[in-house]
């Protein structure tokens, strides 16, 4: 008898070691809610004593009530829980993501306690949650037009996630001599203002990070004293305890550095610092990326402005060329031959007039919106005024249009006229031409046709842009003709059908 | 008039704007030292022009098609060395301005000139 009695408290004592010692938390709640019994492992992951934990009820320590009454209420119907996610309170404040597997214990039908298993995924939930946030960064990144946006996207998602209560985002200024801030979030106005902009070898942490190409943890206010005196002044207040400064880097080059400061000292470990590494390289890149387009805007500006020059030297200069020695032969002319000076005057006349429509025409394209407001009559007027300035053709335009057309249809049908009138003087020696735009049948056609020396149409024609005119005419839905044989002439003809 | 057909300039302008040429030849017509022998609208034409006329002198453009006015200035130097050129341009390409001089132009001339500086350059570049 004594033997079985000796071998059950043996039992027993190992039963207990293995509840109280084992390493996942462990408790038992009673019918009306209170905890009975917590194993070490549960005191521990929520830091509280036996007395403090022990007696309370369990939704005391619950961070939302509709969870812990659902959990409550299926057990007592007798459900068996399985990896029921909760978010629990510690002592410290700090919020602990579990899961919950319990069953209750009942004897004769009579609620005696749960028996309830917590594990801590606090640490797994974090590495999830900063996963989804480095996907919704990367989408909110790719729509992040210039370095300010992108500063912004990094701020407003960056900040929350990692628990910071402050940010900043500082980038070398046009001289590489001086950091700038781009952003700055969550700082008191004495900090933005004294460091809006200071030179790279200032002895604070940002500049560090930059010069040194590495990351900066600093854990503690003691840290950041020891290893940066000159910021202690700004930082004694207690406002922050903990900083971080990554550098940001694309392609071995250094644009800047990420810092973000924290309220309480941080331990910043590896799951931390690969995040906020993960955030600097994302926010690196998008920075990159751009400048990258702010330099092809400017590049393309540069373009426009080069073709326009050229444009200009093409025409205007050319014609004023002439005007210029029309008009100092004039006098000489005039005492030599008064018929031909007559002439000559209403030849200077005419050339100054497409002098002037050659100007009107460039100034369209250094004002877009005047193209669209201007009836394409108008324009075709224009075009085939400005060709007397270089060259023998007569050119008439006959607009015969009541409809008005959408602006995109309106513009393609401009550009293909004057791609056309190009060729026309350039290369095809005609001496006539006309322009044509009428309704017929439902469809709207526009004709540029002249009597030169036309082309062979199945052979690739460089340099005449009859691609691009395609393309436009294509852009719209339009069908675009180009009816010519070396000898013959040629004609363009663009046809796009009315809406119904 | 003391001028014999000898002592005429006989120049081809080559230029493909109309307008320019036909400003040019006017200032032709009045210099009684000066004939215009044929008008070019490339390089192209330019070249065929001195073979066929042996002008004195080609007034030419740069920026033309089918061949511009620096090709057309080193073609026109090494078959008619006897033949000058002249470059009249609007100064937007100042490397194309080098090139024709480097081909064998005489001078190079803007286009903002006025009508006494053209003729005397013309007549500089022949003497």
């Amino acid at each position: 008898m004594k033997q079985i009695e000796e071998v059950i408290s043996q039992r027993e004592r190992q039963l207990a070691d293995f509840v109280d010692n084992a390493a996942v938390g462990l408790h038992w709640v009673g019918a009306d809610g209170k905890i009975l019994w917590a194993n070490q492992a549960e005191l521990d992951l929520l830091g509280y004593t036996r007395e403090e934990y022990i007696g309370h009820h369990i939704a005391e320590f619950h961070v939302d009530r509709d969870v812990i009454d659902d959990i409550l209420q299926r057990l007592t119907a007798g459900e068996t829980l399985l990896n029921c996610e909760a978010r629990l309170r510690a002592k410290n404040g700090a919020i602990k993501q579990v899961l919950i597997n319990s069953s209750v214990r009942f004897e004769n039908d009579q609620f005696v306690h749960t028996r309830c298993f917590t594990v801590d995924i606090t640490e797994r939930k974090e590495v999830e949650e900063r996963i989804v946030l480095l996907y919704q960064l990367t989408a909110a990144l790719s729509e992040a037009m210039t370095p300010q946006q992108v500063a912004d996207v990094i701020m407003e998602q960056g900040i929350d996630t990692l628990g910071a209560s402050a940010g900043s985002i500082v980038v070398f200024d046009k001289e590489k001599a001086n950091l700038e801030i781009l952003v700055a979030v969550g700082y008191s106005q004495q900090i933005t203002e004294v460091w809006q902009r200071f030179p790279v070898h200032s002895p604070i942490v940002l500049a560090e990070s930059v010069r040194t190409e590495q990351a900066i943890w600093l854990r503690s206010f003691e840290e950041l004293r020891a290893r940066f005196p000159a910021m202690g002044p700004f930082y004694d207040d207690g406002e922050y305890n903990a900083w971080a400064a990554i550098p940001l880097i694309v392609d071995r080059r250094v644009l800047g550095a990420l810092g973000l400061s924290f309220k309480t000292p941080q331990n910043f470990d590896d799951h931390d610092r690969r995040f906020m590494m993960a955030l600097a390289q994302q926010c690196a890149q998008a920075l990159e990326r751009a400048r990258l387009s702010d330099e092809a805007r400017d590049l393309a500006v540069l373009e426009e402005r080069q073709r326009l020059a050229r444009d200009l030297h093409d025409s205007v200069s050319q014609t004023l060329f002439s005007i210029n020695t029309l008009a100092q032969t004039l006098p000489r002319m005039w005492e030599r031959d008064e018929a031909r000076a007559l002439t000559q005057v209403q030849h200077l006349i005419t050339i100054t007039q497409a002098a002037m429509a050659e100007m009107r025409t460039l100034l369209l394209e250094l004002r877009p919106t005047r193209l669209v407001q201007a009836s394409l009559s108008e324009l075709f007027t224009q075009l085939a005024q400005s060709v007397h300035a270089r060259s023998p053709i007569t050119l008439s335009a006959n607009v015969e249009l009541e409809q008005t057309l959408p602006e995109d249809v309106h513009i393609v049908l401009y550009r293909i006229a004057q791609e056309s009138i190009n060729n026309m003087v350039k290369h095809g020696q005609a001496t006539e031409g006309s322009i044509t735009l009428k309704a017929e049948n439902g469809h709207v056609i526009l004709r540029i046709h002249d009597n030169g020396s036309g082309f062979d149409t199945s052979a690739s024609s460089p340099g005449l842009g009859l691609g691009v005119m395609r393309e436009r005419a294509a852009a719209i839905g339009a069908t675009l003709k180009i009816i010519s044989q070396p000898g013959t002439g040629t004609e363009v003809i663009v046809k796009w059908q009315l809406p119904i | 008039m003391g001028l014999t057909l000898d002592d005429m300039i006989r120049v081809v302008i080559a230029d493909d704007n109309d307008a320019v040429r036909y400003g040019l030849s006017v200032v032709m017509e009045l210099c009684e030292d000066m004939e215009l022998m044929g008008e070019a609208a490339n390089g192209k034409e330019a070249v065929a022009l001195c073979e066929q006329l042996h002008p004195d002198l080609v007034l030419m453009d740069l920026l033309m098609p089918k061949m511009d006015g620096v090709t057309a200035t080193q073609v026109i130097r090494e078959h008619f060395p006897d033949i000058q050129v002249l470059v009249l341009t609007s100064g937007v390409e100042p490397e194309m301005i080098d090139a024709a001089i480097e081909a064998g132009a005489q001078g190079c001339l803007e286009k903002h000139v006025t009508l006494e500086e053209l003729t005397d350059a013309i007549r500089a570049a022949v003497a």
